[in-house]
């Protein structure tokens, strides 16, 4: 899933069109938006609120596979109005620390250090941009995924010949997010984001449901039993997994658990190379 | 090569960070204050940063030779590793390093000159002492040698110090660095080495066993000492008997008086180590099975390691004397 986390609607809504999204609920300021394969979140200006809305949604559509991003528009001293980049470094005028984010592929923008401020600025520094949200926005979308899948966008729109608020209306801005696009479409799938979540088949679940009913397991023989049959998802076949119904037929759970084991300790070994 | 290399304050202006900073222009250039910054945080993938690791410029602070282990010995009065780098090019399925670092990214420490220094002080403490260095400990010795230069510095280092032992732990071919010097008596090459099926089905990326053997064959040719590392040894079907091949065919590619020592280990893993491996790939067979917790580590069942060594262990033994031999279990 795609999770996208913008300070404004005019920002928010080439995104929302574009993914056919729907309005999902609110939290405080902030607005969620869903669509079949993206989310989004219309947070408020602001790194506090940016924090609180990206919280927000990670624990309201819980997921361990998504992949955040901030995206936004951003000041920067000498850099063409339009032009993207992508952090590389994320940094505040506010606290010490710092995050590098890691790419997993290769990025269609370059990189270039994120610092975000509590207000607008129009003095700029030379080899970073200005935003607003990216810090908070970052500290919270850690706590959801690593690194690698949480990500920061943003847009040149006002320079030291430009100034910050000199120029800019809701539709160009619009625009401008809405010109990167096809590179985000391309960026999120070229990227191999999809770190194998396990799912068994139905033997397995079949097995697992089979045995907690048919035996009275304590905590800790549940965590064995679906260790096990995890491992034996991995193993073996169709065929040879549906076979193992039958040490359903041990009468106790004692056998049963051990005649897993057995069965792994046999086959593991033809499976390593 | 590398997409992003980090530079980490203390060594944006030594010059092994500007060569390698003008050969990788094309990198894009991040600064850091230090490398755990980039380097140890928590919310990382292993995994997903495996595929297009990025280099991390650093300097290495103290500690930068540790005595090894007594059971790691080979034969010198005194052992040491070091490490020049963290994270390796390959890939290997039973690599502790996957179960040890927070990420893939590759740190070079730059500052070679300290750890020659320090090398040097430990020498310099009992010259009367045979010391042995083992690099390649935290990454192969020679698999970026390219990038990094390790060798340049390292082997003349090691050509005036008689005393002092270094070995190149590798799976690499890339050895034009050694075969365009001479020998030098007192530096082994050591190949890790396991039977075709367990390299190509576990030691992702590595060169092909035949290539290694064919690396192997040309540095004995040209005199270089060659270290033999059957490391770890890998339960698998009818593995007894394709180890006991697989050694006929190792010793019949080396000529038997370039060999300067045969290691023998098995696979083991601290509890920590192990869990976090397991949970990176739930699905890898060498991780389910005829395993066994013993005194924090997880290594296999005594009957199964037991047969698979002591078998190995008596084929090495067919092959070369006991005094070249140094089994670790
Ligand atoms: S070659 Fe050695 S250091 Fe590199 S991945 Fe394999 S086991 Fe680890």
């Amino acid at each position: 899933m795609k999770q996208f986390v913008l300070a404004l609607h005019c920002e928010a809504k080439p995104i929302i069109q574009h993914y056919r999204m729907k309005p999902c609920g609110k939290h405080g300021q902030a607005q969620f938006f869903e669509g079949e394969t993206a989310r989004l979140a219309v947070t408020g200006v602001g790194s506090l609120s940016s924090a609180i809305a990206t919280t927000a949604m990670g624990e309201r559509f819980p997921s361990n596979d998504s992949t955040w991003l901030n995206i936004g528009i951003c000041g920067g001293e000498d850099l063409a109005i339009g032009e993207a980049f992508i952090g590389n470094k994320i940094t505040s005028g506010y606290s010490r620390d710092v995050f590098y984010p890691q790419l997993v592929g290769k990025s269609p923008w370059p990189g270039i250090e994120i610092k975000t401020l509590n207000a607008p600025s129009s003095v700029y520094e030379t080899n970073r941009v200005f935003d607003m949200e990216a810090f908070g926005f970052y500290t919270a979308a850690l706590t959801f995924a690593s690194s690698e899948r949480v990500q920061c966008i943003k847009i040149i729109s006002d320079n030291s010949d430009s100034p910050t608020g000199a120029h800019f209306n809701k539709t160009e801005i619009s625009s401008l997010i809405a010109s990167q696009i096809p590179k985000i479409e391309s960026f999120l799938e070229n990227t191999e984001f999809s770190e194998a979540e396990y799912h068994m088949r139905d033997w397995a679940n079949d097995l697992l449901s089979a045995a907690k009913t048919r035996y009275s397991l304590t905590e800790t023989e549940r965590h064995q039993l679906s260790s096990r049959i995890r491992q034996l998802d991995a193993l073996l076949d169709l065929e040879e997994g549906l076979n193992l119904q039958v040490l359903l037929n041990s009468p106790k759970k004692g056998q049963f658990l051990e005649r897993l084991q057995f069965k792994i300790d046999q086959v593991s070994p033809q499976r390593v190379c | 090569m590398f997409d992003r290399i980090y530079i980490e304050e203390a060594v944006k202006n030594h010059p092994r960070t500007l060569e390698i900073l003008e050969r990788y222009d094309h990198a894009e250039r991040i600064d850091c204050r230090r490398y755990g910054e980039v380097f140890n945080p928590k919310r990382q993938s292993f995994r997903l940063q495996k595929q297009n690791p990025a280099l991390i410029l650093a300097a290495k602070h103290g500690n930068r030779v540790l005595p090894t282990p007594p059971e790691y010995g080979l034969g010198a009065d005194q052992h040491y590793y070091f490490s020049h780098m963290l994270n390796c090019l390959y890939d290997c399925r039973y690599c502790f390093l996957q179960g040890m670092y927070q990420s893939a990214n590759y740190v070079l420490f730059v500052n070679y000159e300290d750890f020659v220094n320090d090398i040097k002080v430990t020498l310099d403490e009992d010259p009367s002492k045979q010391s042995f260095f083992f690099s390649g400990y935290d990454c192969d010795s020679l698999a970026m040698d390219k990038v990094t230069g390790f060798t340049s510095v390292f082997l003349p280092f090691f050509a005036q110090h008689k005393n002092a032992w270094l070995e190149l732990r590798t799976k690499s071919v890339n050895i034009s660095s050694l075969l365009d010097r001479e020998p030098i008596p007192n530096v082994v090459t050591a190949y890790s080495l396991n039977p075709e099926p367990v390299a190509d089905s576990l030691e992702h990326r590595a060169p092909p066993i035949k290539a290694r053997l064919s690396a192997l064959k040309k540095l004995a040719k040209t005199g270089w000492k060659i270290g033999l590392r059957f490391d770890p040894l890998i339960h698998f079907e009818n593995g007894i008997e394709k180890y006991s091949q697989f050694i006929d065919q190792v010793f019949d590619s080396v000529p038997p008086g370039s060999i300067h020592s045969v290691t023998l280990g098995t696979f083991r893993s601290p509890k920590n180590v192990f869990k976090k491996m397991e949970s990176l790939y739930p699905k890898e067979p060498l991780f389910m099975g005829n395993l066994q917790l013993k005194n924090g580590a997880i290594g296999y069942r005594e009957a199964i390691e037991q047969a698979l060594f002591s078998s190995v262990e008596e084929k090495i033994l067919q092959y070369i004397s006991p005094s070249k031999f140094f089994p670790c279990q």
